[in-house]
């Protein structure tokens, strides 16, 4: 048996400089955006950046065919992959938005 | 009474403690005596065989990753930063897609030993022992480094210096691990896992009812202790852009990637798919737990020391709460909203040296593994029975717990705190050997000579940047992190991206491997990974598991072969030569009797019958009464 050939040898050059321009520019958009000292910037760092990694993880496995959706197993985990990442993300995001709008007694 | 951190301890609560805590490694070195009955031959010692139930990995995997030093790192933490602490617990899902689709299904099919073998089948044999350096280091550091905090908590709780306790706590380690095996570490860590959330919830339920209850708790909680996050990149030694870097990429690589421990526990899986479900058990469920059982108490001690402060120095029902080293933070808050209670103290106590004990167990057992696959067999004894290599891996087990042992006195003459000693070190470890199992895993064309080069150029690159940090200011710059002195996480980004771009250059700049060499060892071969595990075509379809069937013995069959009726094939839909998993039909034993075999369709077998012969039978430990389960595996 063999192994997967690439059939576009630009798509692994194109999706670095891609990612390298997207972790340049997303944390500099977001503190623009928000500031520094902003929680929700700390919160976008991490799933912006993260969701470059997370990406590049997905496009991996899909090209390479280690994944194939076709296969039940695999498409089994595809879908958790996903609902993992997004439990995650409205886990925080719900944890921040408490976190600032619960009153605090003892002062911040 | 004796004054050890802060803690007023009469000799009776003393006595209590320390009775509680004998008590407990007793029960431990029983308990792991038990199961070392299981251990056949040298790959039931190290792997068990490839046959256990993903809950029972994913519940040992939930006490190998909570450490002794936890409690104490997490609930400082917590208590200077709040809720952020659980941030290196909750960071990890980013790199799953390449773990459980790339990694796992490539070393689970090609049945590597360890990561060093890896990198030999891969690369070549140099890259092997420099792999093989790193590896260690990383795991005897680990070691080491667990010895020593718990060393640290008895010596300021009992008062005994560590010189006396450490080496009694090495010894009663050293001796269930040499003598159990994997076996006997899964199933203790199995039961230490439950004492651990057992007594961290105590610790917890205590704290908030000493805090008047949950409202209570969020309400006194300041605002930038119940954040998740912490700023961006303030505190040079914890912020979340390097957090992100050092812990969310490199650190989770090292601990999913290549930690040897882990590394095992999937191993010891029936399945790739159990793999996967114990994985995603664990990023998902586990280890979020974890990061509240280890650092709640922190968070808590915060809302303490708040309300305290606002109700006039004391609060009802409590001795009021002086924190004077926050390393201490764990030990003096649960020790007082436990109302100095010595018994169950005594036993969240215990659960600390639990922690120890189940962390080190793992890292013995596995560094263990690599001593017998990557420097014993290949260089000393290739040819030897399994019961030589038993006893040889009984004496590397005890041999990596002596130089945990002296390690100790080591990190004893070490200056700073706990937390940056940890980190400074596995941030100069990492980076390399993690860089190149990725690129080894997902990239072909990265070749044996790129390996060995970067591997090398990039960890001593690493270690330089301790005398010269400036060097990291501009790829600091470039992800926006912190730029200081100071880098501890920054340091991994930056021997990751060295290590990855002297590769890159040197694999452009040299010949490629022969194709055939990292055939079934790299992502895109999987296809021929699986065909050459089972010895056939995979077969995917989808079939059922079949229950409680008899046992049949028929001296016929060939060991490793079991024959089953035409109804029960067609129920899982399987064919001749396809692998099957076959167990005990009590599914509370995880695995413990059972065994891989090849299928064949015995046309006169009755429905609900299975054939073996004796040998099979006792290769998976059935007993002979016992119905069992069968399902195919691929």
């Amino acid at each position: 048996m063999e192994t997967v050939e690439g059939t576009n040898k630009w798509l692994a050059p194109v999706i670095g400089v891609v990612a390298l321009a997207l972790i340049y520019l997303l944390p500099r958009l977001f503190v623009h955006w928000l500031g520094e000292a902003n929680p929700w910037t700390n919160f976008l760092y991490q799933y912006g950046l993260g969701s470059v990694v997370f990406g590049v993880g997905l496009i991996v496995i899909l090209r390479t065919k280690a994944c194939q959706l076709h296969r039940r197993r695999d498409r089994y985990w595809f879908i958790w992959l996903w609902i993992g990442f997004f439990l995650y993300i409205a886990t925080h995001a719900v944890w921040i938005y408490y976190a600032l709008t619960v009153p605090v007694k003892g002062g911040n | 009474m004796m004054d050890s951190m802060g803690l007023n301890l009469t000799s009776t609560a003393l006595w209590t403690i320390g009775i509680m805590i004998a008590l407990y490694c007793v029960i431990i070195a029983s308990f792991g005596g038990y199961f070392a009955r299981f251990s056949k031959d040298i790959n039931d010692f190290f792997y068990s065989g490839q046959r256990f139930a993903w809950w029972l990995g994913a519940a040992s995997m939930v006490a190998t990753g909570i450490g002794s030093y936890s409690y104490l790192k997490y609930s400082q933490q917590g208590f200077e930063t709040g809720m952020s602490s659980a941030m290196t617990y909750t960071n990890e899902w980013f790199i799953v897609p390449l773990f459980l689709f790339g990694w796992l299904p490539i070393i689970y099919f090609s049945k590597v030993r360890s990561i060093p073998e890896y990198f030999e089948r891969r690369f070549n044999r140099t890259a092997r022992y420099i792999s093989l350096t790193i590896i260690l280091s990383y795991m005897l550091f680990y070691i080491g480094y667990n010895l020593f905090t718990i060393g640290v908590a008895i010596e300021g709780l009992l008062g005994i210096p560590m010189i006396y306790t450490v080496p009694i706590v090495t010894l009663i380690l050293g001796g269930y691990v040499t003598f159990g095996g994997q076996t006997a570490v899964i199933f203790t860590d199995l039961f230490q896992g439950v004492m651990l959330y057992l007594a961290g919830g105590i610790a917890i339920v205590a704290g908030i009812i000493a805090l008047g209850g949950l409202g209570e708790f969020w309400d006194w909680l300041p605002v930038s202790h119940r954040l998740p996050f912490v700023h961006l990149i303030n505190d040079a030694k914890f912020n979340t852009s390097g957090l992100f870097w050092g812990e969310a990429l490199a650190g989770s690589i090292a601990f999913m990637y290549m930690n040897q421990g882990f590394i095992m526990r999937y191993l010891a899986l029936k399945s790739v798919d159990d793999g996967r479900k114990a994985g995603v058990f664990n990023v998902l469920v586990s280890l979020p737990l974890s990061a509240i059982v280890v650092g709640a108490v922190g968070w808590i001690a915060k809302a303490l020391v708040t309300k305290q402060a606002a109700s006039g120095g004391m609060l009802e029902g409590l001795d009021p709460i002086h924190i004077v080293n926050h390393f201490h933070t764990f030990i003096v808050v649960t020790w007082q909203t436990l109302q100095q209670n010595s018994i169950i103290f005594g036993f969240v106590i215990a659960a600390l040296t639990a922690a120890l004990m189940s962390t080190v167990d793992t890292l013995i057992n596995a560094c263990a593994a690599i001593g017998i696959y990557d420097l014993y067999k290949p260089l000393f004894k290739p040819e030897a029975s399994d019961r030589h290599y038993l006893i040889a891996a009984r004496w590397v087990s005890a041999g990596t717990a002596l130089i945990g042992l002296l390690l100790v006195f080591w990190f004893s003459q070490q200056e700073g705190t706990l937390m940056s000693i940890h980190y400074k070190g596995i941030m100069i470890i990492i980076p390399a050997i993690v860089t190149a199992i990725f690129m080894g895993a997902f990239w072909r064309r990265f070749n044996a000579i790129a390996a060995c080069v970067s591997m090398v150029v990039g960890s001593f690159l690493t270690v330089v940047t301790v005398w010269f940090p400036h060097i990291i200011d501009p790829l600091s710059d470039y992800v926006l992190g912190p730029k200081n002195d100071e880098y501890i996480y920054m340091r991994a980004l930056f021997g990751m991206v060295v290590t990855a771009v002297v590769g890159i250059i040197v694999t452009f700049i040299t010949r490629p491997d022969k194709p055939e060499k990292s055939r079934g060892l790299t992502i895109d071969s999987l296809d021929y990974a699986m065909e050459k595990y089972k010895g056939g075509k995979p077969n995917f379809a989808k079939g059922k598991k079949v229950r409680r069937l008899k046992l049949r013995l028929d001296e016929n069959l060939e060991r490793g072969v079991i024959g089953l009726p035409p109804a029960a094939m067609e129920q899982m839909k399987a064919g001749d030569g396809d692998i099957l998993y076959i167990e005990d039909s009590r599914w509370y034993l995880g695995g413990l009797r059972s065994d891989h075999n090849y299928a064949r369709t015995m046309a006169d077998l009755p429905d609900n019958e299975v054939a073996m012969s004796d040998a099979t039978r006792d290769d998976a430990s059935l007993l002979p009464d016992n119905p069992v389960s069968v399902q195919k595996i691929i």
